[in-house]
């Protein structure tokens, strides 16, 4: 037993290292120039010699709110209605809706090119936006969390007069806050680390996010690319820092279901 | 651990959202201002293009030609491209390109180029009545003969005071010395460019308290946000006075103005290279005054010109005022937390009628 957890551990203590490492180096990295000693220069660049990089930031992280907020509300529409309502075809539907979720992303890239094409939205933000708010992840999260709620309590809130729209918001959300806060994170990280979809359906530089952007930083010192590594993962981290329990509950949850 | 993550990470968009605002102004200011030329063919169609010699820039590392040109991505603007030796030859009154067709040249700049630099081009400009401050490190050469609308003032060992009726907007060093050849080695200074320095100066002030005042705002919150039942409203006027605090410094930046020509070339926080050029300039000003032992007072006089007494004085009323500022932006919060704290104190004592 013993011998169990100590393996468990050193096992333990080497995946978090091998995860820590790239980011204490880019950290480390980011101080020192390519031209030798230690220097602040290439911080001052990306947080106050140019707003370039911090405008990007903004930009991005303006898609991402956009595309977690429509998320959130076809997920939790469509996963209450999954989960929570009965009509034809539901089975069918989730069904498809899980084969869609293991589909590779290349594989919808060139459908959703044509589609933002007819409908006139390519080079545009909204190009991002739509075909992101459409995830079937997220629906597919709060299908399984939904379900944990007794029909009795619906059943009661529907009985002393709550409407759908209440029962949304005062009985069923509450009591799966960690679904929505997976959900949220979820989305808001599919929508922050974006790569693709941005080379494919965005031509003009001033409309990439800092994702792609990222990339395309002067190659003269790789330091620079490193300080605006640094800025690019404040967000992530603030959100696991903040809702890590929430996630693996969130996650869990889904999972047990 | 999650009010430490929350109060951690709230400082940091804090700082984020004021390091944008900050961001745009410093470019906005640091972005050097041009004036340029288009290369042009002497009388003979098949003569090489020239450029007038006031295109070469001088400084330790030699004579340079610098040209602009178009950048994409990250580089996006009008940028500087300096020209390789080989490609021009330096004539009696012009500077001739052997090896391009035409082109863009920069002519005169707000302060020293470098390659790649962004670059903001200026035609035209209202035209002045300026001083110009001469200071030689070297040898001062003799002013016999001046151009026309152009004055000697005062004059002293190691510095000129010269008055411009004429002087064009903005200054640039380089317009300054084709003017006056005999600046050629010195550092020049324009009054109309200092006093704008100095009238930046409080609100320059003003924008650093901000930011001290929600550090400090934020300091206290921490301490607050333990009790979060027990502190709302604390917490609160934080909030609020945070997201306010942002709103002023949009506005105080906006009003911000720095003149270009006293602005350090690689970075604005480069507070040592400010305080030099300052001392500099008004060490050189003080140096006309006569000393002291000729008008028989212990301190020492200012200089007889009216526009450096003025300078002297503009500068004696506002060089402090910055400092009071960002030492408000401290006081004011801690202020605010211990009249919270008293109000909070007198409501739990008990009540005796």
């Amino acid at each position: 037993m013993k011998r169990t957890s100590v393996f468990s551990g050193a096992f333990a203590l080497l995946l978090s290292f091998i995860s820590i490492a790239p980011f204490v180096y880019v950290l480390t990295l980011s101080f020192l120039p390519a031209s030798g000693g230690v220097t602040f220069d290439y911080y001052y660049d990306v947080f106050l010699g140019s707003p370039q990089y911090l405008l990007r930031f903004w930009k991005s992280m303006g898609i991402c709110l956009c595309i977690v907020a429509g998320q959130l509300v076809v997920s939790i529409l469509a996963g209450y209605g999954f989960a929570k309502c009965d009509f034809p075809g539901k089975n069918g539907l989730l069904f498809v809706l899980m084969i869609l979720m293991v589909l590779p992303l290349q594989v919808t890239l060139a459908p959703n090119y044509i589609m933002l094409d007819k409908l006139g939205l390519l080079d545009t933000y909204s190009a991002l936006i739509f075909p992101s708010v459409f995830i079937p992840l997220g629906t597919f999260i709060l299908t399984q969390s939904f379900k944990s709620v007794s029909d009795d309590i619906i059943d009661a809130a529907k009985l002393d007069g709550c409407g759908l729209f209440g029962l949304l918001t005062k009985v069923v959300l509450p009591m799966n806050s960690s679904g929505l806060v997976c959900v949220t994170l979820l989305s808001f990280l599919d929508g922050w680390n974006m790569v693709e979809q941005p080379i494919a359906y965005i031509k003009d530089f001033v409309r990439y996010p800092i994702s792609v952007a990222l990339a395309y930083v002067p190659p003269t010192d790789p330091t620079l690319q490193l300080v605006c590594c640094i800025l690019v993962v404040i967000p992530p981290l603030f959100l696991f820092t903040y809702f890590n329990r929430e996630l693996v509950e969130g996650i869990v949850l889904a999972e047990v279901k | 651990m999650k009010k430490k993550a929350l109060m951690i990470f709230v400082l940091l968009f804090w700082m984020l959202v004021a390091c944008t605002l900050l961001s745009v102004k410093v470019e906005e200011q640091m972005i050097p201002q041009v004036t340029t030329v288009t290369a042009s063919r002497g009388y003979s169609f098949d003569s090489d293009p020239e450029v007038p010699l006031s295109c070469l820039f001088f400084d330790s590392n030699g004579m340079h030609l610098y040209s602009t040109y178009e950048g994409t991505g990250w580089e996006a603007g009008i940028r500087v491209k300096e020209e390789s030796p080989s490609s021009y030859e330096v004539g009696e009154e012009s500077v001739i390109l052997t090896n391009s067709w035409s082109g863009t040249f920069i002519e005169f700049a707000s302060k020293p180029l470098k390659p790649g630099e962004l670059v903001s081009e200026k035609r035209g400009g209202e035209q002045i009545e300026d001083h110009w401050l001469a200071v030689f490190s070297q040898e001062k050469p003799e002013f016999s003969e001046l151009p026309e609308g152009v004055g000697l003032e005062e004059e002293n060992d190691g510095a000129v005071l010269l008055s411009i009726a004429k002087a064009q907007q903005p200054y640039m060093d380089g317009r300054a010395k084709s003017l006056v050849p005999e600046f050629f080695n010195a550092q020049v200074y324009s009054f109309a460019e200092m006093r704008k320095f100095l009238d930046a100066l409080p609100q320059v002030g003003l924008a650093a308290a901000m930011i001290l005042a929600a550090v400090t705002i934020w300091a206290c919150c921490c301490f607050m946000v333990k009790n979060v039942k027990k502190h709302w409203v604390g917490l609160l006027t934080g909030a609020v006075l945070g997201l306010l605090l942002l709103v002023g410094l949009h506005f105080v930046l906006g009003s911000v103005d720095l003149p270009s020509s006293l602005l350090p070339r690689e970075k604005i926080t480069d507070i040592g290279y400010f305080y030099q050029e300052y001392t500099e300039f008004f060490n050189a000003l003080k140096s006309f005054a006569p000393p002291a032992s000729e008008s028989g007072l212990l301190a020492p006089n200012l200089p007889k010109t009216p526009a450096a007494k003025e300078m002297i004085s503009y500068k004696n009323t506002l060089i402090m005022r910055p400092f009071l500022l960002m030492a408000l932006g401290i006081v004011l919060p801690l202020v605010l937390r211990f009249v919270e704290w008293a109000i909070l104190y007198k409501r739990s004592l008990p009540k005796i009628k």
